[in-house]
């Protein structure tokens, strides 16, 4: 068994079970080394990062997921028909800012931080699951700890809590910058112009193709 | 009635303060506490006119914003455990950290908006050897669950329940009496009975209303119902004669 073909098995897997795998599951399943699963995993990522593919490897912690690429969202909602999806609320998103940084954290430290009552905002991270009882401070009360989970980073695309960005990104005055690589990764995504005329003449030719195939 | 809506809403206290500070074009080190707090006060009062209910929050800055003010104003005292300094340093320490954690909050709101376009497929409901299938469940896994298929059925009941109507309300008490007292007035000494008040194609929220009109009238303004038996029609007389003679 190559790499490639391992990749291939890889992505089956992944797409078969919906949910996310981990990385001790995919090894035991494959009966291989860490090594060489994730050298393939490697493969699968770097051939989906092809704006051929619309399917994308997400990775979260140790576990890996398939999901449709966001680029492509004004497509597939068209055939979808999913009502709208809608963000967090100003105060839910502040509220996560918070524990996201501070963790493990009080509400009351939170409500201290943000100046008001964040018992609501927290109520509704707990139910979308981007928070959880991280144990109890002890202190008189014992206050619940919260944490942010692994929906936490899926819902904002990180691969790991590592992978936020440092707070003195934020306190020093530096989010110029980094807003502006924000941007400028965010304008690479979207000069999809050619890209989609590529696709649609691709999608064209291939249909034609398929009627050649039909009438022979 | 016209409304005054207002487009600007604030997370809290602090949040409006930032965005006087940044209306200002002032350094969020450098307050001119007088100024400031006028400006905070003078939105609380606009607020307050447009009868807007003000967040407790509000005011326990408003209290601290005329503190700083009140001893910035007064002599130093010695003895004081915090002056006017202190105050306005803590309070800025807890304006910077808020608005770091803003800035926070709007990347993760851009985050969020890029995944929201992720859709992640379900697995497939495929019957399992339940037997070779440990099930792990805590408390929290299934109150989740739980939750979800709740939700799943609310969807579903408001997906089927047709539209409904919102019915304006055609009559007001304050209305009824007005109408009543008219035809009490016609009416003289004879009063009338309650059926000549209900027309014949009368709505059974008209008759409710005609009701409790009664019975408000009853209350307020002095009117006398007598009926000889009970559940039959009575009659409504006004008791303003004394008054009159």
């Amino acid at each position: 068994m190559n790499s490639d073909e391992l990749a291939g098995i890889i992505e089956g897997i992944l797409f078969g079970a919906g949910d996310g795998v981990s990385m001790s599951e995919l090894c035991r399943c494959l009966d291989k080394p860490v090594s060489e699963v994730q050298f393939a995993m490697e493969i699968l990522r770097q051939d989906y990062q092809s704006k051929a593919r619309g399917i994308r490897l997400v990775q979260i912690k140790d576990s890996y997921q398939l999901s449709t690429k966001p680029d492509y969202y004004g497509y597939i909602k068209e055939i979808t028909r999913h009502q709208e999806k809608t963000g967090l609320s100003r105060a839910a998103l502040e509220t996560l800012a918070i524990i996201a940084y501070r963790q493990p954290v009080t509400r009351l430290a939170v409500d201290e931080l943000r100046g008001v009552s964040s018992s609501s905002a927290i109520q509704r991270l707990l139910d979308r699951g981007l928070i959880c009882d991280g144990g109890r401070l002890e202190a008189p009360g014992r206050p619940i700890l919260y944490k942010t989970t692994n929906a936490f980073l899926k819902t904002m695309g990180f691969t790991s809590l590592k992978e936020i960005p440092e707070f003195e990104v934020f306190s020093q005055g530096k989010q110029e910058s980094f807003d502006l690589e924000l941007l400028n990764s965010d304008s690479g995504k979207n000069d999809g112009s050619s890209e989609e005329l590529l696709a649609v003449m691709l999608e064209k030719t291939m249909g034609d193709a398929r009627i050649l195939e039909a009438a022979q | 009635m016209a409304y005054a809506v207002s487009l600007e809403s604030f997370e809290g206290p602090l949040d409006l303060l930032i965005n006087l500070i940044h209306k200002n074009k002032i350094d969020i080190c450098d307050i001119p506490i007088a100024t400031i707090t006028n400006q905070y006060l003078m939105q609380i009062r606009t607020w307050q006119d447009m009868d807007m209910d003000v967040a407790s929050e509000f005011i326990v800055m408003a209290a601290r914003l005329l503190e700083i003010k009140a001893k910035a104003l007064l002599p130093k005292n010695e003895d004081e455990q915090e002056d006017s300094e202190d105050l306005q340093a803590r309070l800025v320490r807890q304006l910077v950290e808020y608005k770091i954690f803003k800035e926070i909050s709007r990347y993760f709101a851009s985050r969020e908006q890029v995944e929201l376009g992720a859709i992640y497929r379900d697995p497939e409901y495929i019957p399992q050897n339940t037997e070779a299938v440990p099930l792990v469940i805590d408390p929290y896994s299934l109150e989740q669950c739980f939750k979800r298929l709740l939700f799943q059925k609310e969807e579903e009941l408001e997906a089927i329940a047709p539209p409904q109507k919102i019915i304006r309300e055609l009559f007001s008490i304050e209305e009824k009496i007005a109408e009543i007292t008219d035809i009490l007035i016609q009416a003289g000494e004879a009063g009338v009975s309650f059926s000549e008040l209900l027309h014949p194609d009368i709505s059974r929220e008209e008759v409710v209303v005609t009701l409790l009109s009664l019975l408000e009238m009853v209350k307020t303004s002095g009117l006398r119902l007598l009926q000889n038996r009970v559940f039959i029609d009575f009659q409504i007389h006004r008791e303003v004669e004394n008054n009159e003679q």
